[in-house]
């Protein structure tokens, strides 16, 4: 997933996972094995979560940057760089989907 | 994105929550109720328990409790019993608890599994599933467990969860009916199930106070041997046992009562809503069908893990607490007083110490240490133990006159009770 403008957002919560929120650490807990590897729990760091929260709802890779960059201090290039990174592994694991016309 | 194994992300998220006060692991019993009627169990009520099954929490209680230890930050969950699966709303309340995104580990006997619930459990995986396996042998399983059949019944559930894959583990119970089992057993389950197993040899009277699962409990001998006869098992005790001298050592004395993480990371729910620092602490419950998660967690429990000793027992200082199964629940259970040495795990401890070379650090008035009434006694047993002269004998026959195997009667003190639960 390198199309920095492409609409994504997380994937349908309700089927695979849930996202717990324990002492300011985000988890992402698999649940059934629609999507993802049931063996598997993610941790996500501060950028982590906050790009998680942003996933709540359809942006693309270029709006995550502008506010990653803004908000840890980091050169847009660098921002760009890592959220296209963590997209593509959440992606890997069916953890985003491409938000389509009308959905 | 980094890739952790789960032993690893376990240890480092706990560690980084270490400083805060939080139910990061619930056990939750769901009934008493058990078609099995072992012996050894502290908890177990028949099937037709109606009274108890009335007093049981309902689903929709269930779910909100399960709402309320997500919104307090529970993650590890523990579903036991009794049997869990003797509920027939037992995977409706899985399957909420598997939504809310608890890690859940299931305790079953493996008698009630069918394909129905097994291929529910491939759609909402738990996080592990242990079956306690009673014996190797039909003849050993069931004169344990008393039910003609549930052997068969055993074996086959576990066949069931393997074949769809399930992330199963088997364990048992080591008591005289079955210790001359133990090996083949650890055998049979590793070797041709490939599966994990694990035995314990710790045996409580009955939450109700019945002295009654003593009867099958192993002398501290069976015990340690059962310990030499497995390279492995006797390798972590001896690793076990550093760690924890090394940690006693270089830390204060605590004195508090309980120095497990129960009521600091833990906490144990029974069917009926209670509840409490463990599973095997009944003296001490908060209702939370009176009241709430939160306001039992921060305010009930909190006072009772801060509750100090009011004595200096031989347990205070003791450096073996490793390889002893010493707490203030077992002292409840067997004596009324959360604080007064429980003689059978003082006993046994100090066998296994001796046995695996263990230095035993004097720490107060102990019969077995050196100097103590019963220290050349418990020498003895441990040099014999090393040499290998103890043996693992099978258990004479206990066919009853009549010739029924299988009558058993459950729930009645054997001995009289040790008062703590106030009702007996």
């Amino acid at each position: 997933m390198d199309h920095a403008s492409l609409v994504v957002q997380r994937a349908d919560e309700r089927r695979s996972f849930v996202t717990r929120e324990i002492a300011g650490e985000t988890l992402i807990v698999p649940v059934t094995g629609h999507a993802m590897d049931l063996e598997s729990i993610y941790v996500l760091n501060p950028v982590g979560s906050r790009i998680w929260q942003l996933l709540g709802s359809p942006t693309t890779a270029d709006r995550i940057a502008d506010i990653v960059a803004d908000e840890f201090a980091v050169t847009p290039q660098h921002a760009a760089g890592d959220v296209a990174e963590f997209l593509d592994s959440l992606n890997t694991r069916g953890l985003i989907q491409e938000v389509t016309k009308g959905g | 994105m980094e890739t952790l194994s789960y032993g690893a992300f376990s240890e480092a998220f706990q560690s980084r929550l270490a400083r805060q006060r939080l139910p990061l692991n619930g056990t939750i019993e769901v009934t008493r109720r058990c078609p099995l009627t072992c012996l050894h169990c502290y908890n177990n009520l028949p099937m037709g328990d109606g009274e108890a099954r009335g007093r049981e929490l309902d689903y929709d209680e269930h779910c909100r409790l399960l709402d309320e230890l997500a919104e307090a930050g529970c993650l590890w969950l523990l579903y036991t019993g009794g049997e869990i699966f003797a509920r027939r709303d037992f995977l409706d309340i899985y399957t909420y608890a598997k939504k809310k995104g608890f890690l859940i580990t299931l305790f079953t006997n493996g008698t009630m599994i069918t394909e129905r619930i097994a291929d529910h459990l491939v759609a909402w995986r738990p996080f592990a599933i242990e079956i306690t396996l009673y014996g190797l042998t039909k003849d050993t399983y069931e004169r344990l467990t008393g039910i003609p059949g549930s052997f068969d019944k055993c074996m086959r559930g576990i066949r069931i969860l393997l074949d769809r894959g399930l992330p199963l583990a088997l364990k048992t119970v080591a008591v005289s009916t079955n210790r001359h089992e133990i090996p083949a057993m650890q055998r049979f389950v590793e070797d041709e199930l490939g599966v994990r197993f694990k035995f314990d040899s710790m045996i409580n009277p009955r939450v109700d106070c019945s002295q009654s699962p003593l009867d099958v409990r192993l002398a501290p001998e069976e015990c340690v041997a059962l310990d030499l006869a497995d390279p492995r098992r006797s390798d972590e005790w001896i690793q076990f046992a550093d760690a924890v001298r090394h940690a006693i050592e270089t830390k204060p004395l605590q004195d508090t009562v309980y120095q497990c993480g129960g009521g600091v990371t833990s906490f144990a729910i029974d069917p009926y809503g209670h509840l409490s620092i463990c599973v095997l602490s009944e003296a001490h419950k908060y209702d939370i069908r009176a009241g709430s998660f939160r306001d039992g967690w921060n305010g009930f429990l909190h006072q009772q893990r801060l509750r100090t000793v009011t004595r200096p027992t031989k347990c205070v200082a003791c450096t073996l607490k490793a390889v002893c199964g010493m707490c203030p629940a077992n002292g409840e259970l067997e004596s009324g007083d959360p604080e007064a040495p429980v003689d059978w795990l003082c006993h046994t401890a100090h066998l296994r110490a001796m046995a695996l070379e263990i230095p035993v650090v004097p720490h107060g008035d102990c019969e077995y240490c050196e100097g103590g009434a019963r220290h050349a006694d418990v020498a003895g047993a441990a040099r014999r133990l090393r040499l290998g002269t103890h043996t693992i004998e099978p258990p004479p026959p206990t066919i009853a006159k009549d010739g029924n195997l299988f009558l058993r009667v459950v729930n009645v003190p054997a001995s009289p009770g040790c008062g703590s639960c106030g009702t007996h």
